[in-house]
């Protein structure tokens, strides 16, 4: 139980950080790296199998998260996306999409 | 018990993230106003850049205490402040140990077109060991070598002449007159080519301002180039000026316009006036015409190339009492030797600026034999000895004598550093609400006037910068917000 409530709140505070750094480069980096807290929600997540607990997200939690990392899916892909020229807007609109469709297949795989 | 502890847990760990938010939060909008940003050289910084370039500098070493230090060995170094945010203000403090090194300046870059950066005093030898009795008032100092004053407005209200004087960071706006001065109105022609922004001094006495400046817009550069030519009285207020518009070709072709002008006449109180010649490096200027008879330039002549113009190089003679100057030439065709005073300055390469110290006392003359040359150094230049004139008191410099030159008074906007041990702590302070951001940092310049002849170092420890503004409120919270959401998808990269 203290094991899966450390993994949802850094994980969702890493990906907070993420979003942050994304929206406003510097935000987060200027003062430390967030990817230390990566390591730390890695390190939980490997515990959390290794002790078998099962991870349980509520649903609106779930659309949270999925929300905040569409978002960073779409502004990363609309700034490396220069190239794509005309493309641009539809692969970034695709990656924000693809986060959602990734999330409903998840589901499905653990429903099954 | 159990569950009691497991909400604990939770409580302490979300207050840890909203605490990291809020922490990152308090840097970004600095909600009291103040920020303070550092940095140990040595240590890489997303704020600040090293001094650069590395040319200039010498490998990083540590002292006994296991401080960190970079020695500087060249004048200028520069260095950028990106900050998180907009501020109004930025005091810089260095930290450093000084090796000998009689002046340390710390300047912000106002004008990048024309590189002019705007210096404030960090430490000056001459000053620190002044023994002269002294008054003080706010941060300008009057050193007075017999004590004859005894408040600074005294020395303002009733003034010695200006030969005793000698001024460092300090405007000296008192009303200037030229002794037997007589006006007239014969036509003077400045037949010479100067590229770019210029500034310079002029007199009149019962006669009226009049300039006529012809020019061509050889469109090197894309963009508009306008020509503003502004005057300015002693106390910096604008008091004539005209401006005309760009030729019509915003192209990079080279092409020059046809001959223009811009005539200037204005009927303005006696005394001495700053003109400002606005505009960028496409315009050459190729003529002056003028009934003012005195007319020197300010720190900089740019003497342009002849391309497009005319088929040969002329040569430029130049007079000035600046004793510290820096040639350089943008083009293979302007490499040459320059003649200062009798000493001869070989420009031996094109984007490499020839420094050169003069050793002669007053004023001297030069020439340069094929123009396509920018000239720097902090003083006076005129074309000719009669239009020569400096209505400035004599500039404090690195080594300036103040016995040999009978200075008597020093006037100067400067407070001593705090030095403890050898270690000493400086701080410049900046207004940079109208100081233009290159690639969203300001560009600071250290200067280290005397370098090359004293060949010291001046190893610097530590930078900090703090930055303020007003404190932020919540609606200011909300515009700086929605404004930065703004420029995200105003930005092409979001």
């Amino acid at each position: 139980m203290f094991l899966s409530s450390a993994f949802k709140i850094s994980l969702t505070t890493y990906l907070l950080l993420i979003l942050a750094e994304v929206l406003q480069p510097g935000f987060v980096s200027n003062y430390f790296s967030a990817h230390w807290l990566l390591l730390i929600v890695v390190l939980l997540f490997l515990s959390l199998i290794y002790r078998g607990e099962r991870l349980v997200f509520r649903s609106g939690v779930a659309w949270g998260l999925t929300l905040v990392v569409a978002v960073i899916a779409c502004v990363v892909t609309w700034r490396l996306g220069a190239p794509l020229q005309e493309l641009r807007s539809l692969m970034s609109l695709v990656a924000f999409v693809l986060s959602f469709v990734l999330k409903g297949t998840l589901e499905k795989d653990i429903d099954r | 018990m159990h569950r009691l502890v497991y909400h604990l847990f939770r409580l302490l760990l979300i207050t840890i993230s909203v605490s990291l938010f809020l922490f990152l939060g308090g840097k970004e909008f600095a909600p009291s106003g103040t920020l303070t940003l550092r940095t140990e050289v040595g240590q890489p910084s997303p704020f600040f850049s090293r001094f650069l370039p590395d040319t200039r500098t010498e490998e990083l070493y540590r002292d006994a205490n296991g401080s960190s230090f970079v020695p500087i060995v060249g004048d200028p170094t520069y260095l950028t402040l990106m900050p998180p945010s907009d501020f109004d203000e930025v005091e810089l403090e260095l930290t450093y140990r000084n090796q000998g090194l009689p002046v340390v300046e710390l300047g912000v870059l106002t004008n990048p077109e024309t590189e002019a950066y705007l210096l404030q005093p960090l430490q000056h030898q001459i000053l620190d060991e002044l023994d002269w009795p002294r008054v003080r008032q706010g941060d300008v100092v009057l050193y007075d070598r017999h004590g004859r004053y005894d408040t600074l407005a005294d020395f303002l209200v009733d003034p010695p002449p200006r030969e005793e004087i000698s001024a460092y960071h300090y405007q000296f706006d008192r009303p200037f007159s030229i002794p037997h001065y007589t006006p007239n109105s014969e036509l003077r022609t400045l037949d010479l080519t100067l590229r770019g922004e210029h500034e310079f001094l002029t007199y009149i006495e019962h006669e009226r301002l009049n300039f006529t400046f012809e020019y061509m817009d050889m469109n090197r550069t894309i963009g508009v180039d306008p020509v503003s030519v502004l005057v300015f009285n002693q106390t910096d207020d604008l008091v004539a000026g005209k401006t005309n518009e760009d030729d019509g070709d915003v192209s990079s072709g080279g092409r020059g316009s046809e001959m223009q002008s811009i005539s200037l006449d204005a009927k303005l109180p006696d005394g001495v006036y700053k003109v400002i010649l606005k505009v960028n490096r496409d315009i050459f200027f190729r003529r002056i015409t003028t009934t003012q008879q005195k007319l020197t330039f300010l720190n900089q002549l740019f003497l342009g190339d002849e391309v497009g113009y005319q088929s040969a190089p002329r040569s430029v003679m130049f007079v000035t009492e600046a004793k510290s100057l820096s040639f350089e030439t943008q083009h293979a065709e302007g490499v040459q030797t320059v003649n200062v005073a009798q000493a001869s300055v070989v420009i031996e390469e094109p984007f490499v600026a020839k420094r050169h110290r003069v050793r002669a006392q007053g004023l001297i003359s030069g020439v340069v034999p094929k123009g396509d040359v920018l000239m720097r150094g902090a003083g006076h230049y005129a074309f000719s000895r009669e239009m020569y004139f400096n209505p400035d008191p004599t500039r404090l410099e690195w080594d300036t004598d103040l016995d040999a030159l009978g200075i008597r008074y020093v006037i100067a906007r400067y407070t001593s550093p705090e030095i403890t041990d050898d270690l000493v702590r400086a701080h410049a302070t900046f207004d940079v609400t109208s100081i233009p951001k290159m690639r969203d940092a300001w560009k600071f310049v250290l200067s280290l006037p005397g370098v090359y002849d004293v060949g010291s170092s001046l190893d610097v420890a530590q930078v900090k910068a703090v930055l303020r503004r007003d404190p932020t409120s919540v609606q200011d919270f909300f515009s700086r917000g929605f404004k930065k959401i703004g420029r995200m998808f105003d930005s092409t990269d979001l």
